[in-house]
């Protein structure tokens, strides 16, 4: 197989070597059940501990705030359910979320709605930006809603006002869950000044091994268990995940200090657009005129040339890129984000997204190009 | 070369694939996604499910090749589903696998394969492609009672040119054959027999109910030729042209249904000597063998499942087509298709408008 270009890194990040390691010692022989009394157990619950100071101090708020779960899509669930339950009564809530929200926490939307719960979805603009207006008069039929706002769009990389939802929403009596699985790491955590209640983060995009999140649970916030148990402070059941939870403090620890290389891509990845956007006559860069994250491009391709082919046809010329949120069942799907932001479903299967990480470098994204220009001649020519 | 295969999680392009990984091509195994209809909450549907996609990437992964699965339930809708739903509701019997295979396999999947740099779409379909003076010519398939062909008439010459039927020299037990001796885990699996949108035990009545709840047609009356009316009928999209089944009138005679008339909301029945024809007039006639003008003999075959009959074809250049039969056939449809044979040899076709 021809060299590999990765520029898929929303969907994961590659595993540090320093968390792999990290998880690695944590299988050593030694340590215990982290719940136990003696000295292996102790030992165990002092790695938790240390790591649980990373996360805290990665997203800039206190360890008591810090529960370890399975990774992203468990905490999203943890922080809807234990906002929406936390009087034992679901069914008499509302939650309120925005039309561009990850499938992870759609899904569990869908599910405390079979369960009772009033849902309604707040539109965004073209731009991918939230629609205030909305999101206001939702909050005037629905006081003390819960709001469920991420932290910036795993597609577009279109960065929410959480301090200015957080405001609303405690204005009128309810909670604030934030997603910030995709943020986290590409801007300053500053959890704390946004005001938010609950915020989800997930091990494997900031370079720990999968199968690790945390959640974060503002100090005074009530939340019903979603698996109870007494670990985690009676917040999160189940022994805990050692070589996760070891793995995350490093790469969190790490992340923490790789801020600005992230937000330094914004030129390599101005460059890759405006390249495109000229050798690619149709093309559209989509989330542009809000603020987004920096390493992320999506771009709808010119018409006849649909997302999930690009995606394939890339993979082929050895560059990994992908057309909307991973799915499990390999589907190439249009794009949510893109139908929602009111681009229609022509455009949202036109869908590109392309996501840059540290190390990425001019070279790659100009290869990108020319091999989408290819892939988009053949397809014209209809010859290969 | 570089060949994409369209799999559909079933045993034949299963083995379609294996037998160009096993000729030494680059395989790159593409499976659409047409119609998840059970996310339509129409229950189970057979192709296209969740079950189907995860078979293709499981075949896929055993023949260590690609595997893509892509979302194409929109151009589905809009170039089959819906001309299926118009047309039923017209009065007429669509045949959306030859729609599907003109506009979606063969038509977007065909631009898709140069997209991505492959020179030849290949699938599991039972027919065959010979070559002569450069151009393709396609044949029934060597198992007749497989053969796909009738299916196949509306492909254009440019496209058959870039396209392979790995399967077309082999017969059904042969393909699992060797299904069974590569391990495919889809070997024994069942044969699709109905079209691939339509649940599975169930019909396509059920599809129009889901897809046309609100244009669906009420009760009316069956009549016979002479406009007597015989019966009653609970709605005419659940008729058929040569149906025989579920008319629900005693008669002595086995009675078809001669026509659908959804402007009077009535449906024709007769017995078997009124529902021959011997003209048919066709539209949208796709000539494969030479120029479509003139006037030739050629057997024509008006169903899936229908020995083509000896019959005179007057072609138009407009791309109309009268044939004449030389015995009368039973109840031909209007929205089905008639494709013209020499031999195994498919020279063209169009649809059907009208008979008489």
């Amino acid at each position: 197989m021809t060299e590999r270009c990765y520029l898929d890194w929303n969907a994961t990040s590659p595993v540090r070597p320093e968390a792999a390691a990290a998880a690695l010692d944590a299988l050593r022989p030694g340590l215990g059940n982290p719940a136990s009394g003696h000295t292996e157990g102790r030992r165990a619950r002092q790695l938790i501990e240390h790591a649980r100071s990373e996360v805290a101090a990665f997203l800039r708020v206190s360890q008591q705030e810090i529960v370890f779960t399975s990774g992203g899509t468990e905490s999203n669930a943890a922080a809807l359910w234990g906002l929406l339950a936390s009087d034992g009564r679901p069914e008499n809530r509302s939650l309120l979320l925005s039309a561009v929200e990850h499938p992870a926490v759609m899904a569990m939307a869908g599910e405390m709605e079979r369960l009772g719960v009033n849902v309604e979805r707040i539109p965004v603009k073209s731009s991918g930006s939230l629609d205030f207006v909305a999101l206001e008069e939702a909050l005037g039929r629905n006081p003390g809603a819960v709001v469920a706002i991420q932290l910036a769009n795993s597609e577009t990389g279109v960065l929410q006002d959480l301090a200015a939802v957080s405001k609303l929403a405690h204005r009128s009596g309810g909670g604030v869950h934030c997603d910030a699985v995709q943020g986290a790491g590409k801007v300053p955590m500053l959890v704390g000044a946004w005001g938010v209640d609950t915020l989800a983060v997930s091990g494997h995009k900031l370079g720990s091994p999968a199968g690790i999140g945390a959640l974060f649970v503002r100090s005074g916030a009530r939340l019903a268990p979603l698996i109870p148990g007494t670990q985690e402070r009676h917040r999160r059941g189940g022994t805990e995940n050692l070589p996760g939870i070891a793995g995350m403090g490093v790469a969190c620890r790490m992340a923490a200090l790789e801020v600005p290389r992230w937000q330094a891509l914004a030129a390599l990845r101005d460059t890759f657009e405006a390249t495109l956007v000229d050798r690619l006559p149709g093309t559209a860069v989509m989330g542009s005129d809000a603020p987004r994250l920096a390493n992320t491009s999506c771009v709808c391709l010119p018409p006849g040339l649909r997302g999930g082919v690009a995606v394939a046809a890339l993979d082929l010329e050895g560059f990994a890129v992908s057309s909307g949120p991973a799915c499990s069942s390999g589907v190439e799907r249009r794009s949510p984000t893109v139908e929602a932001m009111g681009f229609g479903a022509d455009a949202a299967e036109r869908t590109l997204r392309v996501s840059l990480g540290p190390g990425t470098g001019e070279g790659e994204v100009l290869g990108l190009v020319a091999a989408l220009e290819r892939v988009w001649c053949r397809g014209k020519e209809g010859v290969p | 070369m570089r060949v994409v295969v369209a799999m559909s999680g079933g045993v034949d392009s299963a083995v379609a694939a294996a037998l160009l990984v096993r000729a030494g091509h680059e395989v790159i195994g593409v499976t659409l996604q047409l119609a998840d209809l059970s996310r339509k909450g129409l229950g189970v549907s057979r192709c296209c499910s969740t079950t189907d996609v995860a078979m293709a990437g499981e075949v896929a992964a055993q023949l260590g090749i690609r595997h893509h699965v892509l979302d194409m339930e929109r151009v589905f809708e809009e170039t089959v589903l819906k001309p299926f739903v118009e047309s039923y509701l017209a009065g007429e019997t669509p045949l959306p696998c030859a729609h599907c295979n003109a506009s979606v396999k063969f038509g977007e999947l065909l631009t898709i394969t140069s997209q991505m740099g492959a020179e030849a779409l290949a699938t599991g379909h039972y027919a065959r492609l010979s070559r002569e003076g450069g151009q393709p010519v396609l044949l029934r398939g060597r198992d007749t009672s497989k053969d796909q062909s009738y299916f196949l008439f509306g492909l254009r010459r440019n496209q058959l040119s870039r396209v392979l039927f790995p399967l077309g020299d082999m017969h059904k037990h042969e393909v699992r054959a060797v299904a069974r001796w590569l391990g495919l885990p889809n070997a024994d699996r069942h044969d699709s027999q109905e079209v691939c949108f339509v649940p599975e035990g169930g019909s396509y009545v059920q599809v129009l109910e889901k897809l046309a709840p609100d244009r669906l047609p009420g009760e009316g009356e069956l009549v016979d030729p002479s406009g007597r009316v015989v019966g009653r009928h609970p709605g005419f999209h659940r008729f058929t042209i040569g149906q025989r089944r579920g008319i629900g009138v005693p008669d002595r005679r086995r009675l078809y249904v001669l026509e659908v008339r959804p402007s009077e909301n009535r449906v024709v029945v007769s017995g078997r000597e009124d529902a021959l024809r011997r003209r048919l007039q066709l539209r949208s006639v796709n000539w494969l063998d030479g120029p479509a003008e003139g006037v030739l003999e050629a057997k024509v075959q008006i169903r899936s499942r229908h020995t083509a009959q000896p019959a005179r074809v007057r072609l138009d250049i407009r791309g109309a087509a009268e044939v004449e039969f030389a015995e009368p056939v039973l109840a031909p449809a209007p929205g089905q298709a008639a494709v013209c044979y020499a031999g195994d040899r498919v020279l063209g076709g169009g649809w059907i408008v009208s008979a008489s």
